[in-house]
Formats: C-alpha cells, structure tokens, sequence
C-alpha cells in the first residue's frame, strides 16, 4: 500500500480500495448499493449518492500520480443524520485539455448537486460528499 | 431492522483489491424505428468504461437519420457524466446537420441529472 493511503482514516461502516482503472466503477457501484439501502431508505437518494460517489472516483481514475500502482479509498460512515462519503487518491487534480476539462466540470457540477460537496488537496485529493439521511 | 454498522465485513472492508474481479459497466443497446426516425434503446449503465461503445451506437444511429435520432432511456439504471459528455457530442453533430437528440422516458433519477446539468431543453425534456 503506497505511503499516501497508512494516513488515511478507513475505519468507517463501508470501506474499500480500488485499482485506479475504468472497470472498478461497476464493482464500486455493486459494492455500495447495498449499503446506501440499508443507510439511506429511499431510492433517488440512493441513486444521486450512487451517481456523486462515482463521479468521485471516475475522476480520481483520471489523474493518478503514477499510473503503475495506484489506488482509491472510499469510506463511508454516518455522522448523526448525515452521510459521510470520502473518496481518498494519491494523485492531484490537473488542468486539463477543453473536452475534458468540459465534462469533467459536468462531473464536479453533479457532485455538487447531488451532495454537499468539498475538496482537500493534502498528499493527494480527498472528496468529501454529505448527505443528509431522513427518517 | 439492522443497525447501520457493518464493522462485521459484510462490506468490502479496507485492503480489499476489488479491481480485476468483475467486467465493466453493462449495457445492451438496440436499434429500432418510429416515423422512419432511429431509436436508439438503451438498457443497463453507462460509464467511463463503456462510454465508448455508447458513443458508437449513437453515432450508428444518427448515420441511418436525415439528422433527428431519439434515445430511449427507459432502460437506463445508471449514467454519469462521461455518458452525458457522449450524449452531447452526438447532439452537436446531429444540430450541425440541422437535427437533434431528443431523450425518451428518462427515469426520475435520470431526469433528474440532465436537471442539473442544464440540458433538459437540449434533449427535449423540457
């Protein structure tokens, strides 16, 4: 496990890693349905947090540090009536060329629309995605 | 019902390398006709990884069209933005042609992103 990942906190309900590559986005998808069911109870609610989480990790598949060996955390927990997605990658977000910056910006405008939505640049990229859970 | 803790594994828990395990995103795509105009249907989730394919079944279909294509996204259980990102490159070649892509019986959910990405007008789901 690369250096970046021993700082990241992974104690939360869902926690897993995934290579830096297209493909996971399926497995990702399989792996948290059935966790925002049982968190969230309400399917739009479970489709928009789908949706914001794997635009998160599409992006991070995108900009890695180094290609050969890397890696995306993503770790969720409740915090009272919220939420709490964050996906963890080693690499930093770069400025990009027009087509992809354009549909990485619909990317980040989803994220943002479908949760609260922040950004940390420390040793890598870490986006957080709240949302709140109703009864 | 259950508490929301799943500290007993049954997630994925940390360490675990899920990347190799299962395919990419799965969709089936099938061409029809409705007043001589294609329709394209489209099942299952798109992504980046088949972003793609969904592009050249797109491009497919506005290849047969004097221009207008329809998609039909009833089947659609999963979209992000690659898919719109394709969605809108065909529409600017089907408008550059004097056409349009227009989005049948979108899912709520699916709606709802083309919502917030503003392109309801675009796609005919105003």
């Amino acid at each position: 496990m690369p250096p970046f990942f021993e700082t990241v906190d992974m104690t939360g309900d869902y926690s897993a890693t995934y290579r830096a590559m297209p493909e996971v986005l399926a497995q990702l998808r399989t792996d948290l349905r059935p966790y925002l069911s049982e968190v969230l109870h309400n399917a739009d609610a479970e489709f928009d947090v789908l949706v914001a989480c794997s635009e998160a990790v599409a992006n991070a598949i995108e900009h890695p540090r180094d290609r050969r060996d890397s890696l995306i955390a993503v770790d969720a927990h409740v915090n009272e009536a919220e939420l709490v997605i964050a996906v963890h990658d080693s690499g930093h977000w770069r400025p990009d060329h027009t087509a992809r910056q354009l549909e990485r910006g619909r990317g980040l405008v989803l994220m943002n629309g479908l949760t609260e939505l922040s950004i940390e640049s420390n040793d890598g990229t870490t986006v957080m995605l709240r949302t709140p859970i109703s009864r | 019902m259950p508490g929301i803790g799943y500290a007993q594994g049954a997630f994925p828990r940390g360490g675990k390398d899920t990347g190799m395990d299962d395919g990419p995103a799965n969709a089936t795509f099938r061409h029809s006709e409705t007043d001589g105009e294609p329709v394209l249907h489209v099942d299952g989730e798109i992504d980046v990884a088949n972003a793609g394919l969904f592009r050249r079944e797109l491009d497919a279909a506005l290849a047969r069209s004097s221009g207008a294509i329809s998609v039909d996204f009833s089947g659609v259980g999963f979209i992000d933005s690659s898919g719109i990102g394709v969605l809108v490159g065909v529409l600017k070649a089907a408008q550059a042609r004097g056409g349009s892509v227009t989005i049948l019986d979108p899912t709520a959910s699916s709606r709802r992103l083309f919502e917030i990405t503003g392109l309801t007008e675009e796609f005919g789901l105003a």
